[in-house]
């Protein structure tokens, strides 16, 4: 379904056939479900603000302007639903910054001479597979600022624009969050390949 | 160039907006800098795992559930948006909160909670009259499967006590102890204690505590429960005065006030309905909330499951409504004022239920100065938590609920009937 055809479904629930908004669920349940759940790490959660968000969208349908995409709204009200949820936890998580601060072994890989087998020996760590949930868990320990821009352009691989819209912000500040979240999971990652032998 | 530069061009690289002689650039520091050269490294495999995490599938029945409730929802252009007017509810919410207020000073103390001489006639009462409005304690009441015989008390530490049916006597148990009904257990401050029914359905009973097990029923005296259903097509009824019960899919917590020692103090353990609706019902439960917290010092919880909620208030009573969001069905509490005992009943609601969203309407509470001024009286001490010894023998002497003069409202109808009531949309 193209985006005109969102704006005709939604012409059709405003008209009184209810049964039509099925076909927007349908068509984005999946990218909001998945945003809610990188965002809040939680699927029960992510089930419960991804059906609120339809609902919310669904009772303001007669407010959507057809100017701005349907699936931008659909997915800003998610994202406000989970910086609510985020706000409402009253994150008790370490922060990413303490421990990439104390973690003074992520500079052991830059010590010492250039040297292949050295490299070697990272690109061996970086296969280990509990390194795959190193990403997730630096994911989850950003600020959530920068969280939610990492989860949209790397996860669900949304573009500078689509995120700017869904945030609202302008499209410098997005690149400036993701270029900063990018450098601290980088650092987050060094410091746990230091502690992997 | 300095490899702060080389930064700056690597993020762009990873985003494909490097032109390229940039590129070129790029690649010849890397190629000479092991620095930058990790960096990129790191990077890419950064890039790569978070790609890799892939996309979950939301639930099954995701969208049937969305559609459930956008269903019960007026259609546009119907004319009749919503009966529902928010403003109203919480205007005529807001109206309550006075009159809850008001009352709360005389609820708190006429009405001090659970004190020995108390408890033991309201079980008296409360056997004969399960089906209906409970005025004292809370009843969990299932249909049929739970059965009160070869009921095992598991106990989570040795604060556990039990005080058999018929007897005053409290006893520690031991890690596990079958249970008759009639049998009282009380939990203390540090354990909890789990109640398994022969069909595996089972009840988790918290610290601080007190429940009675009856046939087909338990009554919590005080305390939070918790059940965890664990056949499928259990029904449960929880009838909760002086309290609060929330239903969360197949589990259902229920918890008793007990106050505080000071006057007009109440806690209210246990959660309100989980609450997550869209705006209309979150702000009605916010302003419930706060309606409830002007019982001073009153906590109130709210999660976040259901789908939706609405609150109606009444001459005499506030009802809340809720969608189950594990079965999609409606239902009902009732916080009801009785002669200044606020009981709570959770009824579950078929789905073939004739209640409407437009049905609800937002009633104003008729102001009650006089409830203002407050006979003087020594402030009762609470019964001490998880204190069995408060909890003396039961006797079969009704009791006549402490009552005072009421103004007399304006004629208003009553609340709705759910058998009458026209089908929603």
């Amino acid at each position: 379904m193209r985006d005109d055809e969102d704006y005709k479904v939604i012409k059709l629930c405003l008209r009184g056939k209810k049964d039509a908004f099925a076909r927007l669920v349908d068509k984005y349940d999946r990218k909001v479900y998945n945003l809610a759940y990188r965002l809040t790490s939680n699927p029960e959660r992510a089930k419960d603000i991804a059906q609120e968000a339809f609902i919310k969208v669904y009772k303001a349908l007669d407010k959507y302007d057809p100017k701005y995409k349907f699936s931008s709204w659909l997915l800003k009200t998610v994202s406000n639903l989970c910086i609510d949820y985020h706000r409402s936890k009253q994150a008790t998580t370490a922060s990413l910054e303490v421990i990439i601060n104390s973690g003074a072994e992520g500079s052991i890989l830059r010590e010492g001479e250039s040297s292949s087998p050295i490299e070697d020996a990272i690109e061996e760590k970086l296969e280990c597979a509990e390194l795959q949930d190193v990403i997730r868990e630096g994911i989850d320990m950003l600020p959530y600022d920068y969280k939610s821009v990492v989860v949209m352009r790397h996860i669900q691989n949304f573009s500078y624009k689509e995120i700017s819209s869904i945030l609202n912000l302008p499209m410098g500040t997005i690149k400036a969050r993701i270029f900063r979240a990018r450098k601290m999971l980088k650092q987050y990652l060094e410091t746990k390949l230091a502690s992997i032998r | 160039m300095a490899c702060e530069k080389f930064e700056d061009l690597l993020q762009r690289h990873f985003d494909d907006a490097l032109s390229p002689k940039e590129a070129a650039q790029l690649q010849d520091h890397v190629k000479s800098c092991r620095s930058c050269r990790l960096d990129m490294k790191l990077y890419t495999w950064m890039f790569r795992a978070m790609r890799a995490m892939g996309e979950v599938a939301p639930p099954l029945d995701f969208t049937r559930s969305v559609m459930a409730v956008v269903r019960q929802l007026p259609a546009f252009g119907s004319g009749a948006r919503s009966g529902f007017s928010l403003r109203e509810f919480v205007w005529g919410l807001g109206v309550a909160v006075v009159a809850l207020g008001v009352l709360g000073g005389v609820l708190v103390w006429q009405n001090m909670p659970m004190t020995p001489s108390q408890m033991p006639r309201l079980v008296s009462r409360m056997d004969s009259d399960l089906q209906t409005r409970s005025q004292e304690n809370v009843v969990l009441k299932a249909a049929s499967e739970l059965r009160a015989d070869g009921i095992k008390l598991l106990a989570d530490g040795t604060d556990v006590q039990v005080c058999r049916k018929g007897t005053s006597r409290w006893q520690k148990v031991s890690f596990q102890t079958l249970l008759a009904p009639g049998d009282r257990i009380a939990t203390a401050d540090r354990n909890g204690a789990r109640l398994v029914y022969p069909d595996q359905t089972w009840i988790r009973v918290k610290p601080n505590s007190t429940v009675q097990v009856l046939a087909e029923a338990i009554r919590v005296f005080y305390g939070d429960t918790w059940i965890k259903v664990e056949k499928r097509g259990s029904k449960f009824e929880a009838l909760t005065p002086n309290a609060v019960a929330s239903v969360r899919g197949t589990a259902y917590t229920a918890g008793a006030f007990f106050a505080k020692s000071d006057v007009l103090g109440r806690q209210i353990s246990g959660r309100l309905f989980d609450v997550a609706s869209p705006a209309g019902g979150l702000d009605a439960m916010a302003v419930l909330a706060r309606a409830l917290k002007q019982l001073a010092g009153a906590r109130l919880a709210l999660g976040a499951d259901t789908i939706e909620t609405k609150v109606q208030v009444y001459e005499s009573s506030v009802w809340v409504r809720a969608v189950d969001p594990a079965t999609r069905k409606v239902q009902t509490s009732e916080i009801l004022e009785t002669g200044f005992q606020m009981t709570v009943a959770d009824r579950r609601i078929s789905e073939a239920s004739p209640l409407a969203l437009t049905d609800y309407l937002a009633w104003n509470l008729p102001p009650r100065p006089e409830l203002l001024s407050l006979p003087t009286r020594p402030t009762p001490r609470p019964a001490s938590l998880g204190g069995p010894a408060a909890i003396s023998r039961p006797t079969d002497e009704p009791v006549e609920p402490a009552t005072v003069d009421l103004p007399v409202a304006p004629a208003q109808p009553s609340g709705p009937n759910f058998e009458t009531l026209p089908r929603g949309r």
